[in-house]
C-alpha cells in the first residue's frame, strides 16, 4: 500500500473517507480522496458548497471528532500517520506542524482577549517561551503579516481591527509556531475584493519564505488560478479532476470543471449575456445512486455514466480526471453531440434519471 | 513579484507608495494613530447617555444608603411619633410618617439594606452556582448534561412561591433564609442561560481555532468560553436583581418577608396600603423607590448587555 512508495510528500492523504451517521442515513462527505502536498507547494481544493472541501481538510488534520463521524484511510504528515490519533496526540501536531486559517476572521478571534495574548499563548505553550520573548516574537509576527505599528496593535482587541487586519492576525496566530503545513479554509471569502488580494499575497509570501506546504480551499476559481501549483476539483466528496493548475485550466477534462470555468463571466462578453450556470444542484450525499455523481447534471452523460463510477485516470503530466467522456476528446464531443440531438425529445426523462 | 504589502486596511488610500518590507510601515501609518485615537475618544464621549448615568447614580445612592444607614443622621426607624401619624412631608419628617408615626425617610434608608442584601446575595448565589453548572454542562455535554438539565427542568416546573412559603413557614423567616432560598430557586434559570450561551460560544470558530493550535480542553474552557459566557450571565444577573427586589416585596405583602419591625420596602408598602385613601404618600414613596430601583437595574443591565455583547460589538 502506501508504505511501498517512498514519497517525500509533506502531507500524504490516501483513500481518506469520512462518513457521518445521521438519522436519515450515512452521509459520505469525503469518499476515498488521495492527495499529496509537497513542501513549499500550494494545492488548491475547489468545489461547490457541500462538495466536501472543508470536511476533507478537517478530517486530514484530525478535527472531525463528532461522535457520529468515522474517518478511515491514511493521512501522513512528514511520514507520520495521523488517522486514529486521539486529540491528546494531535495536540503535538496542531499549531506546531500543521495550522489552519479560517474563513471568517470575525469569528475566528476571541473577542475577550487582546490580539497579542492570542498570539503569545501558543508560543509560550508550544515553544516554552518566556513572557518577554513571546511578546517580542508576537510583535515580529504581526509586523511580518503587514500590520502597521505592531507594538501598539498587540494591545488591541479584535473589534478594534478591520476585517482584513483581523485576517492578518489569524494568519499570524497560525504561523506563530512555524507550522510546516498551512491549511487555509476559504481565507478570503468573508473579505472584500481589494483586501482578498492582499491576504492571498500575504499567504503566498509567507508560504515561500517559510517553505511551507499550503492547502488553499476555495470555491473561487479566480483565487486558485494564479496562486496554486496544483488544483483538485471536488464533487460529492470525491476528487473528479486533479492536476497542475495550468494544465487543469487549459485542458480541463471533466465536465464539472468545464462547467465551473464557464460560469465565470468574461469582460469580453457582450452586454446582457446570460450568465452560464451548472444546472441542477449537488447530490444528496445520503445513499448516492450508483454511477458518476455528476451524471444527473452533466451535459455529456451517457447510460454508462449512470451505471459505473469512473475512477481517476492519469492522462499524463500528473493530470487526472474521473470521466468516461472527457471534455475535448473525440468520445466526449460525440457524447455531447448525441445528448444535444436528443435534447427536446428526451430532456425531461433524462433529468428525472 | 507579489510583495508583502503592509497595508493598514483602514488607510489603504494613504498607502499607495507601500513597497516591500518594514520601512514602508512608518510611512503608511502616519495618519493611523491620530485618526484611531480620535475615533476612540469620540466613542468614549458618545458614551452611555444621561439616562444610563442617572440610573447608575440612583443605584449607587441606594447602595450607599444601605451600607451607611446606621451612621446617617436619621430618626430612629423604630420609634413611633404618634403626633406625626400619617403626616405628609415636614421639616421633622422629610418624607412624612407611616401609620405608627415612624419616620418614612429613615425606614426607607434602612429598608434599602434588606433589598440590597437580598438581591445581591440571591443573585450572587444563583449566578455563581448556576453559571458554573451551566457552563460545565454546556461544555462537557454527555450524561452529566442530561441529568443536570433534567433536575433544572423539574426545579423550573415547581411553583417557586409555594416552595418559598413552605420553607419559610417551616424554617422561620430571616434575611439569611430568604436570601438563600431565592438564590437557590434562581439557580436553574442561570444554568439555562449559561448553558445556552456556552453551546453557542463553543460552536464559534475561535474555539476551533484555539483547538487547532493545540489548546487543551481546560484552557479552551477558561480562556475562550468562560469570558464570553460570563458577560451574558452578568448582564442577565443585573436584570434578575430587579426581579428579586420585587419578589421580596411580594413576600412582604404576604407577611413572609423579614419579620417586623425591621423595615423593608415591601413591608412599608404592605402596611401602608390600608391608608391609600387618606395618606397615599405612605405607600407611594416606598413604591416609587422600588420602582426606580428596578427600572434602573433593568436599564443598566440592558445597556451593558448591548454594549458588551460580542456579537453586537461587531464581532
Amino acid at each position: 500500500m502506501t508504505t511501498t512508495e517512498p514519497s517525500s510528500a509533506l502531507l500524504q492523504v490516501r483513500d481518506l473517507r469520512t462518513t457521518f451517521d445521521t438519522p436519515r442515513g450515512t452521509v459520505v462527505a469525503v469518499d476515498g480522496v488521495s492527495l499529496d502536498v509537497d513542501r513549499g507547494e500550494t494545492v488548491g481544493i475547489v468545489g461547490e458548497s457541500g462538495s466536501g472541501k472543508t470536511v476533507l481538510s478537517r478530517s486530514a488534520l484530525g478535527l472531525v471528532t463528532a461522535r457520529h463521524a468515522t474517518v478511515t484511510g491514511s493521512v501522513r504528515l512528514e511520514g507520520e500517520e495521523l488517522v486514529g490519533r486521539g486529540p491528546k496526540e494531535m495536540r503535538e501536531i496542531w499549531g506546531v506542524r500543521a495550522a489552519m486559517v479560517f474563513q471568517d476572521p470575525m469569528t475566528a478571534l476571541n473577542a475577550t482577549m487582546r490580539v497579542g495574548d492570542q498570539i503569545t499563548e501558543s508560543l509560550r505553550h508550544h515553544l516554552d517561551m518566556g513572557r518577554r520573548e513571546a511578546r517580542a516574537t508576537a510583535v515580529a509576527l504581526l509586523r511580518s503579516v503587514g500590520i502597521p505599528e505592531p507594538e501598539r496593535r498587540i494591545r488591541a482587541y479584535p473589534h478594534q481591527l478591520s476585517g482584513g487586519m483581523r485576517q492578518r492576525v489569524t494568519i499570524a496566530i497560525a504561523l506563530a509556531c512555524g507550522p510546516r503545513l498551512l491549511v487555509a479554509d476559504e481565507p478570503t471569502t468573508a473579505l472584500d475584493v481589494t483586501v482578498q488580494k492582499q491576504i492571498l499575497d500575504l499567504l503566498d509570501h509567507q508560504r515561500r519564505e517559510r517553505a511551507m506546504g499550503m492547502v488553499l480551499i476555495t470555491h473561487d476559481l479566480g483565487v486558485v488560478a494564479g496562486r496554486t501549483d496544483r488544483v483538485a476539483v471536488m464533487y460529492a466528496g470525491r476528487i473528479v479532476e486533479h492536476g497542475p493548475t495550468r494544465a487543469l485550466f487549459h485542458e480541463r477534462r471533466h465536465h464539472y470543471t468545464d462547467g465551473l470555468l464557464r460560469c465565470i463571466p468574461r469582460l469580453s462578453n457582450p452586454g446582457h449575456t446570460r450568465l452560464q450556470v451548472v444546472p441542477g444542484r449537488p447530490p444528496d450525499l445520503v445513499d448516492l445512486p450508483p454511477g458518476c455523481p455528476f451524471a444527473p447534471r452533466c451535459p455529456a452523460a451517457q447510460d454508462r455514466c449512470r451505471e459505473e463510477t469512473p475512477t481517476l485516470t492519469d492522462v499524463g503530466g500528473g493530470h487526472q480526471h474521473a470521466c468516461f467522456f472527457p471534455v475535448g476528446t473525440p468520445e466526449g464531443e460525440e457524447a455531447l453531440a448525441r445528448n444535444r440531438s436528443q435534447d427536446g425529445t428526451n430532456r425531461t426523462t433524462e433529468v428525472a434519471v | 513579484m507579489a510583495a508583502l504589502q503592509p497595508l493598514d486596511d483602514a488607510v489603504v488610500a494613504d498607502a499607495t507608495g507601500a513597497g516591500e518590507g518594514a520601512p514602508a510601515v512608518a510611512a503608511t501609518t502616519a495618519a493611523g494613530p491620530a485618526a484611531g485615537a480620535r475615533a476612540g475618544r469620540r466613542a468614549r464621549r458618545r458614551g452611555f447617555g444621561v439616562a444610563f448615568w442617572l440610573a447608575v447614580a440612583w443605584l449607587v445612592l441606594v447602595l450607599l444608603a444601605a451600607v451607611t444607614a446606621e451612621w446617617l443622621p436619621l430618626a430612629d426607624p423604630y420609634l413611633p411619633d404618634v403626633s406625626a401619624k400619617l403626616d405628609g412631608p415636614s421639616a421633622e419628617h422629610p418624607l412624612g410618617a407611616d401609620g405608627l408615626g415612624r419616620d418614612q425617610l429613615s425606614r426607607l434608608v434602612h429598608g434599602a439594606r434588606v433589598s440590597v442584601t437580598v438581591s445581591l446575595s440571591a443573585v450572587g448565589i444563583g449566578m455563581l452556582v448556576g453559571g458554573v453548572l451551566g457552563t460545565a454542562v454546556g461544555y462537557l455535554r454527555g450524561l452529566f448534561e442530561t441529568v443536570v438539565m433534567a433536575v433544572v427542568d423539574v426545579m423550573l416546573a415547581f411553583p417557586s412561591l409555594v416552595l418559598l412559603l413552605a420553607v419559610l413557614a417551616y424554617v422561620g423567616r430571616s434575611l439569611t433564609v430568604i436570601s438563600l432560598l431565592i438564590g437557590v430557586l434562581s439557580i436553574p434559570v442561570y444554568t439555562r442561560v449559561a448553558r445556552a450561551n456556552t453551546l453557542a460560544v463553543a460552536q464559534r470558530e475561535f474555539v476551533l481555532a484555539a483547538y487547532t493550535l493545540g489548546a487543551t480542553r481546560r484552557r479552551i474552557l477558561f480562556r475562550e468560553i468562560v469570558p464570553n459566557v460570563a458577560l451574558s450571565v452578568l448582564a442577565f444577573g443585573l436584570v434578575a436583581m430587579g426581579v428579586v427586589i420585587v419578589l421580596e416585596g411580594s413576600l412582604a405583602v404576604l407577611g413572609l418577608s423579614v419579620p417586623a419591625p425591621q423595615p423593608t420596602w415591601g413591608d412599608m408598602i404592605a402596611t401602608s396600603k390600608t391608608h391609600l385613601d387618606d395618606a397615599p404618600h405612605a405607600a407611594l414613596i416606598p413604591s416609587a423607590a422600588m420602582f426606580l430601583t428596578v427600572l434602573s437595574l433593568n436599564f443598566v443591565g440592558d445597556t451593558l448587555r448591548r454594549r458588551l455583547d460580542v456579537k453586537d460589538a461587531g464581532l
